[in-house]
């Protein structure tokens, strides 16, 4: 739950752009082995090797920023390509490996607990806490909504553009950074293949949270709710013992759902647009 | 029109011979206009006379192949509607250009954001003065809107323009080219707008307004311009003249005009 929702967070400054980042979840794998690789093999100090690993999931957020607003090149295409690009990458470093064992900080970011509240819930709602305000209270966040309503708007009024794209990237490669540590420190293990799948998981956590796949309109708590839902139907299903292939069936209805139900909506509001 | 120099400090706009070619067309030539400070001035022609093109070469949208635009009394031109935005020169598109999402106030101010501190991008907003001095700009330009919160995109189209206008107006702007300010709007609509550009002239601040609505153009300007197959036809004072002498200059009904 804490994993879907840290990559929704970033998702959803992403798809606030009318953007789209597909491979935040093989950015997460990415950083994952980085920080394994680091920690465990070669032996960094801990605190050295989660900054190495936090820029790294930051880097692959430049990566898609500068391609998608220097080269102009559409978001969903270059993402889908890093969603391979990336986790070959991670498999590469460990040669399909899986580094068990982790560091005890890290297991403390993915097991331990303060006061009772486990470590990837406090996390996950400091996150949420910051980024909510980030979006709300500073420029970053009103240029976000002010881009992916109307990007030609935005640029007439002299607002850096491709900047500002750049950034939600970024934030992106953020938290999938961030997420990577809570998942590995869970799992005890790090290698290419974890969270695969999971950047759907994370966009339809932010749908259903209310945000808009054409930008502009929508909150970051609706994402913290919608990746509630997510974990909620998954877990659901798995206490009812309903088969895992109905799972993915139901899952991939409830995404198409959101989707369809955000565009309702639009046209609604294209609607009453024409008075 | 008297060329001397001097008088180029009553003029808050002088455009000189400008002449535009796309391709082998003539879209402009050897056009010039001029706007006296405080002045609200009219461009009319018939589609494909030039109009819009003119306008985006004063603007900056366009570059002209000769001639020159002076904008208080210096010769200057714009490179990017941005650059004369810099400068106190305002243009309210046709198609809007706010944000729908947002609110009234944050459109208002889209651009130059009021902060508590500045930190890059993570400067933090001034919420409550943006809203005050927002409320102020619109009062100032006869614009009623009761709830500032809502996104944009639920308001009419007439508040809407009333916004891009009001923006246009809060910049400190000296000039405010509106390109078809009313095209779209219904009639009561038109009214209200046409009620804001007249408060636009009790603040002073001087405005280049391109209509096909004569009406409406007899009723907001003091001058009107009348662009032709690309050329200046030239101009009336809008008390002296009638709508009959501006058709047929759009026409070229009378070869008097020429």
């Amino acid at each position: 739950m804490a994993v879907v929702a840290l990559l929704g967070a970033g998702m959803t400054f992403v798809i606030l752009t009318s953007g789209i980042d597909l491979s935040i979840a093989a950015n997460l794998a990415l950083v994952g082995t980085t920080i394994g690789v680091l920690t465990v093999h070669v032996g960094v100090y801990p605190v050295l090797g989660i900054f190495i690993g936090l820029c790294v999931g930051s880097a692959v957020g430049v990566f898609n920023g500068v391609l998608v607003s220097k080269a102009g090149l559409p978001a969903l295409i270059v993402t889908l390509g890093g969603l391979t690009l990336w986790r070959g990458l991670a498999f590469q470093v460990t040669s399909g490996y899986d580094i068990s064992g982790m560091v005890p900080i890290i297991s403390f970011i993915g097991r331990g607990d303060i006061l009772k509240i486990p470590m990837p819930i406090i996390i996950m709602f400091v996150y949420y806490g910051i980024t909510s305000w980030v979006l709300k209270n500073t420029k970053l966040g009103r240029y976000v909504y002010a881009i992916g309503s109307n990007e030609e708007a935005a640029r007439r009024a002299g607002i850096n553009v491709s900047r500002y794209k750049i950034g939600v990237y970024i934030i992106g490669g953020f938290s999938a950074g961030l997420a990577a540590m809570v998942l590995i420190g869970r799992l005890d293990s790090s290698g290419g293949k974890i969270a695969t799948g999971w950047e759907l998981d994370a966009i339809a956590a932010v749908v259903l949270g209310g945000t808009s796949l054409l930008g502009g309109r929508g909150n970051i708590w609706g994402s913290l709710f919608g990746a509630l839902l997510m974990t909620m139907i998954r877990n659901g299903m798995n206490l009812l013992g309903i088969s895992p292939f109905i799972q993915m069936i139901t899952l991939g209805l409830v995404i198409i759902g959101a989707v369809w139900i955000d565009m309702i909506r639009v046209r609604g509001f294209k609607r009453s647009h024409r008075d | 029109m008297d060329e001397d120099k001097i008088n180029d400090q009553d003029f808050i706009l002088e455009v000189k011979e400008i002449t535009k070619h796309f391709g082998g067309v003539i879209a402009l030539d050897k056009v010039s206009l001029h706007i006296n400070k405080g002045e609200h001035v009219a461009l009319v022609g018939d589609n494909g006379a030039g109009k819009s093109t003119l306008a985006n070469i004063i603007t900056g949208v366009l570059q002209p192949d000769s001639g020159s635009i002076w904008f208080e009394g210096r010769e200057h031109i714009f490179t990017s509607p941005l650059e004369a935005r810099l400068n106190g020169m305002e243009t309210v598109f046709q198609d809007l250009a706010l944000a729908n999402d947002l609110g009234v106030v944050e459109n208002i101010f889209l651009g130059r954001e009021r902060y508590r501190l500045k930190l890059g991008p993570f400067s933090i907003l001034n919420h409550s003065d943006m809203k005050k001095q927002a409320r102020q700009v619109l009062e100032e330009t006869g614009i009623k809107i009761q709830n500032l919160e809502v996104p944009i995109r639920n308001l009419s189209g007439g508040q809407r323009q009333g916004v891009a206008i009001a923006r246009a107006a809060s910049w400190g702007s000296k000039l405010i080219i509106l390109d078809e300010p009313t095209a779209a709007l219904g009639v009561q609509e038109t009214k209200k707008v046409e009620e804001i550009i007249r408060k636009l002239k009790q603040q002073g601040i001087s405005a280049l307004m391109i209509s096909h609505n004569l009406t409406q153009v007899f009723s907001l300007s003091d001058n009107i311009w009348v662009l032709r197959h690309g050329k200046m036809v030239g101009s009336r004072i809008t008390k002296e003249t009638e709508p009959n002498e501006i058709v047929s200059m759009i026409t070229g009904a009378h070869s008097l005009y020429y």
